[in-house]
């Protein structure tokens, strides 16, 4: 089971994180900006198996392939950016943090434009 | 009734895709942002047969299609401007290089001197009439050394004979058309 690894993967890291907090911090932040990644990447497979679970059923329900897409890239956006977010706030960089933040939320609207305005002027061109 | 029972069929299938979506997204303030983009892309697949039923063919897709490829192209846009301004430098630059090396060549031709360090100055935008026109020269004659044409043998200045500035000046005014006082040398 992957979950015992990951988890005794950030146990393990936690209680190294804590030692190293006190004498060399900036040891820490790598350590951890390492074992989110292996987290990550152990994640991956079941990850891509979802997507195209997923994708399935988008075929299915006859969504276009453009929304499809672009919902896909939001969610992306959205764990890239909490993953980076994340990060700063572990290295007490608030202001950085809010300001990767600004970005995923900036990126996800200009994702999301085009559906909206589509929709916009879809509804009014079927307004009498 | 098969209009309808595909389009109930699909707006099932669409519920639980958000669902799983919806699911996916971390929980973080960006969980309200994606929430509305995947809210807005439900909305359009419900509403898309009912719009090609009520109007009969008004597209969707196409709209998307527009206004997608109307944003890229912005981005585009920017990209191919800085794309013009770099060539535009290295236009600059690459005819910068070839006169300040014509100038050396014409140097080592007609006087025998080579190493002479040379500065041009001229009009540098691509957009004005008189592009490329000298505005001034500066020859530094510091490293400068004759260099015999016949054999290698090789004589400092001081040793052997001082450059003749003054013809070196009009040589280089007269061809390449700039007034004297625009020409520098610098002995040392």
């Amino acid at each position: 089971m992957e979950i015992f690894q990951i988890v005794i993967l950030g146990i393990v890291v936690l209680i190294i994180l804590t030692v190293l907090k006190e004498t060399n911090p900036e040891m820490a932040i790598i350590l951890s900006l390492v074992a989110g990644v292996i987290i990550f990447m152990m994640i991956l497979p079941k990850l891509s198996a979802i997507v195209e679970v997923l994708n399935t059923l988008a075929r299915k329900s006859g969504l276009d392939n453009i929304y499809f897409m672009t919902t896909l890239k939001i969610i992306g956006i959205a764990y890239i950016t909490e993953f980076g977010v994340q990060l700063c706030l572990d290295a007490n960089e608030k202001n950085l943090a809010s300001k990767i933040e600004i970005a995923g939320k900036v990126i996800i609207i200009f994702l999301s434009i085009p559906i909206i305005v589509a929709l916009m002027e879809t509804i009014l061109s079927i307004m009498p | 009734m098969e209009f309808l029972k595909d389009w109930i069929t699909q707006i099932i299938y669409i519920a639980i895709l958000s669902i799983v979506l919806e699911l996916l997204v971390p929980s973080s303030s960006l969980k309200k942002y994606a929430k509305v983009a995947i809210g807005f892309v439900i909305m359009i697949t419900i509403l898309n047969p009912l719009i090609n039923f009520l109007k009969g063919g008004a597209n969707i897709e196409a709209y998307v299609f527009k206004n997608d490829y109307f944003l890229k192209n912005i981005n585009m846009e920017q990209i191919s401007k800085e794309a013009e301004k770099q060539r535009d430098n290295l236009i600059v630059a690459e005819y910068k290089k070839r006169l300040i090396e014509q100038i050396k060549e014409k140097l080592l031709n007609l006087y025998e001197i080579e190493g002479v360090g040379v500065d041009v100055s001229f009009i540098e935008d691509l957009n004005d009439k008189e592009f490329g026109k000298i505005k001034e020269i500066t020859l530094s004659f510091r490293n400068a050394r004759t260099v015999s044409q016949d054999s290698e043998k090789i004589a400092k200045p001081t040793e052997d004979k001082k450059f003749n500035y003054e013809e070196i000046k009009k040589t280089i005014s007269a061809f390449y058309n700039v007034p004297l006082k625009n020409i520098t040398i610098k002995e040392e």
